[in-house]
């Protein structure tokens, strides 16, 4: 499973395990504020990305990332995973 | 003097209250309360507990309870009927202003109505001979049992209020908080005292529309928790806000979030706030870094002295629990003193560390988990995992996170026989979701065969 497809079905999980609604079109378009994730929502998607694929970019970063988009979000992981 | 002497003092027209239904100037605001003194007339010289979804009927409240009530017991919006029961039996409150629909209220338990009376009918005073001096009762953030009820006066809330009456006109704060918890009311008495305007969004409504509501309101001065601050960040909206004044506090502010925030909003101040329930507001720190400077040990802000103790069983150099000392500290909990030493020094309950010139903050002495200013204690998760069918180990610490600070992760050992599949997961988070505030439920939950323990034996909660 690519980096994208998993985040993607991590937010569907989580959403789920939150009992909050997910857009059925979600995708990397869609804004952080509509992917259904609070900020516990995303504390829970980080630590669970990093027990998946053993790091969190977030972490790392000196500069604080707030990403907009959930492709912007995606980004961060597929950035930290190619400078590896 | 007391909350309506206050808003005497500030110029009539000018707006008080943006709220979803209108704005509000001190000179609607006063007889308002005026009114309501005079539905409630039964409380005069007794305890009330106020207990509100809607911020203008918690201001409305507060107005018109200060100096008529003898006890204001502010309770948050999320807090469980149970509790809210609970505290005010331990409070000795009887009347409870309200707008929870449907609230079952105990046998000694009055709600008194909310609706404004009619213009003019039976208003009473607001300043004048009959003022008593009310006390403020709130209750601690920590969301897991029964919250402390800490008592204070108009004066130890106001102590830090800025009354630069220029400066103040020219703010307008936003609320995004429970004006009832101790940093909502900080902003709520900050902007009625300091002469600004407050605008207070549906916090039911989407955080988009609350930020949409505070740029409509033109609020240029904001104060939230950091959780909530990199929350904000993530949406393109509050870049728009023209803010003069960013404050942020209830939880540890990192160097990171704080220069987003300044980057973001080049032309604010930017400070960060140490306060609490008991300790009242303890210093603000402005100078763009986290944690404060180890100068303030020997020559603090105005108002305030700060000590480090080491800790006695196991100490390390320049490492121990803060102590404070202010003009400014809860009188009391109710039903027990506050941890306070005959010289008046409260314990913080805060871990610090000394290196070099910064004093950093490292967590809570008690071990409790801080999930975006939500304090959590590991063995209230443990105890209600361990009531869980097929539970025979837990053990809960915090794991850090750049969004919320911190969060609950779980290690579970189930009995021979139960499947550690997504069925049981699936049962364990949904008990836990039942018997628990949101921010406790684990949001990591592994199974095992043992748990981990330290050298001394105990079940190994550190922090990772």
């Amino acid at each position: 499973m690519n980096i994208e497809t998993l985040i993607l079905a991590e937010i569907r999980r989580i959403a789920k395990e939150s009992e909050v609604a997910c857009p059925a079109d979600l995708g990397s378009q869609t804004p952080v504020f509509e992917s259904g994730l609070d900020s516990l929502g995303f504390a829970i998607l980080v630590a669970s990305l990093e027990d998946r694929l053993g790091f969190d970019p977030f972490a790392s970063l000196t500069e604080a990332v707030y990403p907009h988009t959930v492709g912007e979000f995606i980004a961060v992981y597929t950035g930290h995973a190619a400078a590896e | 003097m007391n909350l309506s002497n206050l808003l005497q003092q500030r110029s009539g027209d000018a707006p008080l209250w943006l709220t979803p239904a209108g704005p509000l100037a001190a000179a609607q605001a006063l007889p308002v309360a005026a009114a309501l003194r005079g539905a409630w007339a039964p409380v005069a010289g007794r305890p009330v507990a106020v207990w509100a979804n809607d911020p203008l009927l918690f201001g409305r409240a507060v107005l018109a309870l200060d100096g008529f009530a003898s006890r204001l017991l502010l309770l948050p919006a999320a807090l469980p009927a149970s509790e809210v029961h609970a505290a005010c039996s331990n409070a000795g409150v009887e009347f409870l202003v309200t707008d929870v629909p449907g609230t079952a209220c105990a046998a000694t338990l009055r709600r008194l109505p909310i609706s404004l009376p009619p213009c003019g009918g039976g208003a009473q005073p607001l300043g004048g001979d009959g003022a008593v001096a009310s006390e403020w009762v709130l209750a601690t953030s920590g969301t897991t049992g029964a919250p402390k009820l800490v008592s204070h006066t108009l004066a130890t809330l106001t102590g830090t209020v800025q009354r630069d009456e220029r400066h103040g006109t020219q703010l307008v704060w936003g609320l995004l908080y429970d004006p009832a918890r101790f940093a909502g009311l900080q902003v709520f008495l900050q902007a009625l005292a300091g002469g600004s305007a407050l605008c207070m969004p549906d916090r039911d409504e989407p955080l988009p529309l609350q930020v949409t509501a505070l740029a409509i309101g033109g609020v240029n001065a904001l104060s939230t928790t950091p959780t909530l601050w990199r929350r904000l960040l993530m949406g393109t909206a509050v870049a728009g806000l023209p803010l003069a004044v960013v404050t942020m506090g209830g939880e540890i502010a990192d160097e990171p979030l704080l220069r987003s925030v300044a980057r973001t909003f080049p032309a604010a101040r930017v400070r960060h706030i140490y306060a609490s329930t008991e300790a009242g507001v303890g210093f603000s720190v402005a100078d763009g870094h986290e944690g404060f400077p180890a100068a303030w040990l020997d020559a603090p802000p105005a108002g305030i002295e700060l000590a480090i103790e080491p800790d006695a069983a196991e100490p390390v150099e320049g490492e121990g629990e803060l102590l404070i000392r202010s003009t400014r500290l809860a009188a009391r909990y109710l039903g027990q003193a506050l941890p306070k030493d005959d010289d008046g020094w409260l314990r913080s309950g805060d871990r610090v560390r000394q290196e070099g010139d910064r004093v950093r903050f490292r967590g809570r002495i008690n071990g409790a988990i801080n999930i975006g200013g939500d304090k959590i204690l590991p063995e209230t998760v443990e105890r209600v995992l361990l009531a869980c069918p097929g539970v025979v180990a837990a053990t809960v610490r915090g794991r850090r996170s750049a969004f919320t600070g911190a969060l609950v992760e779980a290690t579970v050992v189930l009995a021979p026989g139960t499947g550690g599949g997504d069925a049981t997961r699936a049962a364990l988070l949904a008990h836990c979701r039942a018997a628990l505030p949101r921010a406790a439920v684990p949001g990591v939950l592994r199974f095992a065969t043992e748990l981990g323990l330290t050298d001394a034996g105990k079940q190994d909660r550190a922090i990772t």
